[in-house]
């Protein structure tokens, strides 16, 4: 299922694949982190920034593979 | 009435009038730069942006720190490359090692932003000469010319254009203070006639203490914007410390009635209502002194003095409480006697500040003394710096290159300075600024015809930004210089101007790799989690309060030896400086989101805390050797014991379990009480004998006054403390 790289166009601009994967991998770290703070599950990772950025990165490069096409 | 309202209407807000100030000197400063056709205009602007502060005094003091720094780090920078002109390892040990000191000082320091300025300036200009381990003559000149630019034009603007001189803030602060301290003490004083209970008032407690910091800060700022406070800045010096003694013997006073108040001091001790009397007329007599320019009355020295028939009927307890009470309102007499004199001095510029050399002394200790915090902040910065140099060097093609090495020095020694700031906060917050500048730099720049339109744009975009950040985050904070200084970095204006997608888009990818670092080296060597380091804080005071009950037995020789006195001065050290550590995180925590305890439970451990903190201080000074000259050895032996067990309860509270078993304490607090009630009576014989052992003998009644407190407090916190869970209060938490 993979898509071909190719710009985003939100009201005719134009978007690169990247940023758009990204924004929507930091949108689903943001969210999977308030749920994780939400039932008390923060308190099992030792360094919580560095937990958000690697669930962003991953998200990005799922999004990205899965959806966007990057 | 209409046309009152109507000019009203018209007048502008402060905020309005700082940012209208701001914004006319970063369109003057670029364009005398431009006009004159310098290279990066930025730092210009840059130094404009950091001199803006909330009055002209702060202003002028962050110019002269700003300028004095950037000259220190450029002499710096030279003698570093003079030792290591060609060990790249070599060169960034000693650039570490130089930004390490400057952060470690910056802390505790009065001058903080001259520490800023020589930690990164020196890398400032290591990143413009490329990183090539060179720090070339022109580069400096040129960032010391066109910083005084900026210095001297918005030092100008700030002068002329509606000045905010601090001179009216340093005599409303002082007038304030004297103001809370007479109404603080009238309200003791009139429970000590009325014979009514006194109980601490943290809340009166605290205002009295900001208030203290803020006359301090005022002292401080109107130094450098007014004339008048400079030529006499030695006597407000000396002021703002008397008046803080006088808050602290205040502090005490209150402590010790809410023992003795019940028990009718004026009954015991004699000449109370004279000395009330007194002290009034001595407060009002100051407040005359500063606000209507007149010299006070001076004041007589006054000792008020126990009955020792009536005392003799009282208990322990009570003699004890009695005691305390007694020394705090002799102590209260000798500080607003200083404070009279200190005021007079102001009027005739007198130099009875020559007889307190040791004012400063707690300051220098502070600044010297190891302090974890600081060294944890130290090492944030160091692993910051490396983790952007290392990715430099090894990372092909890096973003950003030596600019994030740079702009990483400088955010993580802003932060070691607010470690509270919430980075993810700051960091949406940049990064929706310098999107919202995205249409100005690629719609609006490329068709402006010349300086006059750019000019118009300049001012008009630092005017919102500014206005709408101090509005939301104050004057003073770190998102509102980061959100004034990113764009200017992206506009990069100067005489060459182009645009750019690539640069526009690794600018923001710069700030996204800078706060990822930033998250990373933020919770090396420990978590910078508020909550943490608030109860980390709490721990520290209760052992170092701990460590200097024990050491009143420590054996004579011992007492001489180096290591002992370095040992002894740290936990000095880490008592004083306790309530502004606490209060520090403190303002870190959410406090709609505080977990395990209530928001009134904490703000009751951190009453305690600080009354703990000032009875082991008074403990700490009280002189052993007059009290070993009459007490007899039963009861130094009861005092001993009672060393041990509050030491050991204190050491239990902060979470050091020490292989004691909690129910065997329990049964030691509850002995601790019973420990301090000695007979006194036959001291008391004793106390007429010769003066020094009448001196002796209210030395032991004042400790035992001091132990009665402590107990007080501990048995409180002992309780408070079971009903917390301090474990939930600590949980790490993403957002």
């Amino acid at each position: 299922m993979e898509k071909i790289p190719h710009d985003v166009s939100v009201g005719g601009f134009y978007l690169s694949p990247i940023l758009v994967s990204g924004l929507l991998g930091v949108l689903a770290a943001l969210l999977t982190a308030r749920l994780l703070d939400r039932f008390r599950l923060s308190r099992y990772f030792a360094n919580p920034p560095v937990v958000i950025i690697s669930l962003s990165v991953i998200y990005s490069v799922f999004f990205g593979v899965v959806f966007v096409g990057i | 009435m209409v046309k009152i309202q109507s000019e009203k209407a018209l007048q502008l807000s402060r905020n309005a009038k700082e940012s209208f100030k701001l914004a006319t000197a970063l369109v003057s400063v670029y364009a005398i730069a431009m006009g004159f056709n310098w290279e990066k205009p930025f730092w210009a602007g840059f130094a404009v942006i950091v001199c803006s502060q909330a009055n002209l005094g702060q202003s002028l003091n962050r110019a002269i720190l700003w300028i004095l720094g950037t000259l220190f780090a450029l002499l710096g920078g030279w003698f570093i490359v003079a030792l290591f002109p060609q060990d790249r390892w070599l060169f960034m040990i000693a650039l570490s090692l130089w930004v390490a000191s400057c952060v470690y000082f910056l802390q505790r320091s009065r001058y903080q932003y001259f520490w800023i300025t020589c930690g990164y300036v020196i890398l400032l200009l290591w990143d413009a000469t490329g990183g090539d381990l060179s720090i070339s003559y022109e580069e400096g000149i040129l960032r010391v010319q066109e910083s005084l630019l900026g210095i001297v034009v918005y030092g100008l603007i700030a002068v002329l254009v509606w000045p905010n001189c601090s001179r009216g803030e340093l005599d409303k602060v002082s007038t304030e203070l004297l103001e809370k301290q007479r109404l603080f003490a009238e309200s003791c004083f009139n429970r000590i006639q009325k014979q009514e209970k006194v109980e601490v008032r943290p809340d009166k407690r605290v205002e009295l203490l900001k208030t203290d910091t803020r006359l301090r800060t005022a002292i401080d700022d109107a130094s450098s914007d007014s004339y008048e406070i400079w030529e006499c800045r030695k006597q407000w010096n000396h002021f703002g410390y008397r008046a803080e003694a006088v808050t602290q013997s205040l502090l005490k006073l209150e402590e010790s009635l809410a023992l003795s108040s019940e028990l009718g001091v004026s009954k015991y001790l004699s000449g109370v209502s004279e000395y009330i009397e007194d002290v009034q007329h001595r407060f009002a007599q100051v407040k005359l002194a500063i606000s209507g320019g007149e010299l006070a009355d001076t004041a007589g020295e006054r000792n008020v003095q126990g009955d020792v028939e009536k005392i003799k009927e009282l208990s322990t307890f009570q003699t004890a409480a009695l005691a305390i009470t007694r020394r705090s309102l002799n102590d209260l007499e000798v500080e607003t006697r200083s404070l009279i004199d200190s005021a007079n001095d102001i009027r005739r510029m007198g130099r009875s500040y020559l007889n307190f050399s040791d004012e400063g002394g707690a300051y220098w200790l502070g600044l010297l003394m190891p302090d974890p915090d600081r060294l944890g902040n130290v090492v944030r910065v160091l692993v910051g710096i490396w983790i952007a140099y290392l990715a430099y060097l090894f990372v092909p093609g890096m973003i950003g290159g030596l600019l994030v090495v740079l702009l990483i020095t400088v955010i993580a020694i802003i932060a070691s300075v607010s470690p509270q700031i919430r980075l993810f906060e700051t960091c949406i917050y940049t990064i929706l600024v310098c999107l919202m500048s995205a249409p100005l730099y690629f719609f609006v720049m490329p068709k402006l015809q010349g300086f006059y339109s750019l000019g118009l744009m300049i001012f008009v975009w630092t005017f919102i930004v500014c206005y709408f950040a101090n509005r939301a985050f104050g004057a003073q904070s770190m998102i509102r210089t980061l959100v004034l200084i990113f764009p200017q970095i992206i506009f990069n204006f100067n005489d060459y101007q182009t645009y750019s997608f690539v640069v526009y888009t690794n600018y923001i990818f710069v700030l996204a790799i800078i706060f990822c670092i930033l998250a990373v080296s933020r919770n090396i060597p420990f978590t910078s989690h508020p909550e943490r380091n608030f109860k980390k804080n709490v721990n520290r005071l209760l052992n170092s309060s701990a460590c200097l009950i024990l050491q009143g037995d420590i054996p004579e020789a011992k007492r001489h030896s180096m290591l002992y006195r370095l040992y002894i001065l740290y936990h000095i050290n880490v008592v004083f400086i306790a309530y502004k550590c606490i209060l520090y995180w403190m303002d870190g925590i959410d406090k709609s989101r505080i977990k395990g305890m209530s928001r009134y439970q904490m703000d009751r451990v951190i009453s305690l805390l600080m009354l703990i903190a000032n009875q082991v201080k008074i403990l700490y000074r009280i002189d052993k050797s007059k009290m070993n000259f009459v007490a007899p050895k039963r009861m130094l032996r009861e005092a001993f014991i009672w060393r041990c067990l509050a030491g050991k309860i204190l050491f239990y509270l902060s979470g050091k379990k020490r292989e004691v078993h909690i129910d065997s304490l329990r049964r030691g607090y509850r002995r601790i009480f019973h420990r301090a009630n000695v007979d006194v009576n036959e001291l008391m014989e004793m106390g007429g004998y010769s003066e020094k052992s009448r001196e002796g003998v209210s030395n032991f009644l004042y400790f035992l006054g001091v132990t009665h407190c402590i107990n007080n407090y501990l048995a409180e916190l002992f309780h408070l403390s079971e009903s917390l869970d301090w474990e939930r209060f600590c949980e790490e938490r993403f957002l």
